[in-house]
């Protein structure tokens, strides 16, 4: 405990506590500080979730702007659709993966090439259930599978290769690993140890390289074929049906602009 | 990294201010310097809001900002505030729909690895964690905790908490204030106190 006696509290030190630059060493002080301590990982820990919904807002703006969030299961859905579309994408060049994802699916046929070309949405009235994240989760490896992840000839080996991004056809299965990986991350990362991933970490160059290459990866080759009209995760995520109650949004105006 | 950053001069050039306009602009990794520098704070003033689900809160938080955030017009202390609008009004719905006092911070304890309140009391005041301070500052009355929040650790001045909270700079920086009267008067000292109190309601015991 500390053995000094607080100086009393007035306007003035009470503001330099607020704003940290409070040269006592008062208990007060020493709460406060405490109270904007370091950021810890685990307060982070949704970053990857907020990158994807950042990078699909900003593939397809239009849809993400005419909808809103779904409360509380927004994520476990986002990671359900983003699922979906990896088992698609791991389809696309392994085949069996379209089974799992096909029971899933509740509007399969058309949506399934665009879906297979990004984070896409298997129906844009349909809602698929967390039950669905499992089941679309990637299932082990068939070995052509493997084989085409870990043999994508030109995928970045290392963090920041976006100037050596795979060519389209042969990153879809590791775009669908690295989208079924992220959407792992959003839901809690409980099953990383999924062989599937197995892909992914070697081509990422290890585990804790697989966030920072799959977000490469991503960013680099956004439309790894052509702009589907269903690219996105926007709709799934988001319904008009499900404004939330209470105040009306905050127009994207920062408060900055108000100050006179 | 400190979650809060005080700038209340309005200095536009700041590293906030150039990351929120790069990522504007679809840069990746500038979107990731502005979660990481506007995360943590106001993750730790939602949590002092709805407690337990401040994470959900936040979740949804960044959804609604990444849906809005090309046409967000300001710099980093604006795109501050403007998170935490996006967020308090999150945590009002959160809370209406769960008709539910907002006190308890009872997941800080694994969200920073806290060591339980009855080892805290044992711990010197120096090494005092984050997450007690922040249980302390959320057994403040509502209007007070925000004060202190929005000011000591989302960093914002009296002005952009008042438009947070919609109130006059005046009224936050006398909420703040006796925020931290009552602070200073409970303090770390009370902390060690109520190591033995079983009877308020958002005790750890009584929230798990």
């Amino acid at each position: 405990m500390t053995t000094r006696q607080p100086p009393p509290l007035n306007r003035a030190n009470a503001e330099a506590i607020l704003t940290g630059t409070a040269t006592e060493r008062s208990e007060l002080a020493q709460i406060i500080a405490a109270a904007r301590g370091s950021a810890t990982s685990a307060e982070l820990a949704g970053e990857a979730a907020a990158m994807i919904r950042f990078q699909a807002a900003r593939l397809e703006p239009a849809a993400a702007h005419g909808v809103t969030v779904r409360k509380r299961m927004s994520d476990k859905l986002l990671a359900a659709k983003v699922g979906i579309a990896a088992a698609l994408a791991a389809a696309a060049t392994g085949g069996v993966a379209l089974a799992a994802a096909a029971h899933t699916q509740t509007e399969p046929a058309h949506h399934a090439l665009p879906a297979s070309t990004s984070v896409a949405a298997p129906s844009h009235d349909g809602t698929p259930t967390p039950r669905a994240t499992r089941a679309a989760v990637p299932p082990p490896p068939p070995p052509s599978h493997a084989a085409a992840a870990s043999a994508a000839p030109t995928a970045p080996t290392a963090p920041g290769g976006a100037g050596s991004h795979p060519s389209a056809s042969p990153s879809w299965s590791l775009r669908g690993l690295c989208i079924a990986y992220l959407a792992n991350e959003i839901t809690g990362g409980k099953r990383m140890d999924n062989p599937a991933f197995g892909a992914l970490v070697t081509a990422a160059g290890g585990k804790s390289k697989i966030t920072i290459y799959c977000l490469t990866l991503l960013r680099a080759d956004p439309h790894p074929t052509r702009p589907a009209r269903s690219d996105s995760i926007g709709p799934p995520i988001l319904s008009p049906g499900h404004r939330l109650s209470g105040p009306p949004d905050v127009p994207p105006s920062g408060p900055a602009g108000d100050q006179p | 990294m400190s979650p809060a950053r005080h700038a209340a001069g309005g200095d536009p050039d700041t590293p906030l201010t150039r990351a929120v306009a790069a990522a504007q602009r679809g840069d990746d990794l500038a979107f990731t310097q502005v979660y990481r520098a506007v995360q943590p704070g106001l993750l730790r003033y939602l949590m002092v809001l709805v407690g337990p689900d401040g994470e959900d809160v936040a979740s949804e938080t960044w959804a609604q900002v990444c849906r809005d955030f090309s046409g967000f017009q300001g710099d980093g202390d604006g795109f501050r505030a403007w998170t935490a609008t996006i967020g308090r009004h999150r945590a009002m719905d959160h809370l209406r729909a769960r008709a539910r006092r907002p006190v308890a911070v009872t997941t800080l304890d694994e969200l920073m690895a806290l060591p339980a309140r009855d080892d805290t009391a044992g711990l010197a005041l120096e090494s005092l964690s984050t997450a007690a301070a922040l249980r302390l500052i959320a057994e403040l009355p509502r209007d007070q905790a925000e004060a202190v929040m929005l000011r000591a650790v989302v960093g914002l001045d009296a002005n952009a908490a008042g438009r947070v909270l919609g109130k006059r700079a005046g009224a936050v920086r006398t909420a703040a204030y006796r925020g931290l009267r009552r602070l200073a008067e409970q303090g770390a000292g009370n902390l060690v106190d109520r190591t033995s109190d079983r009877s308020r309601p958002f005790d750890a015991e009584t929230v798990r």
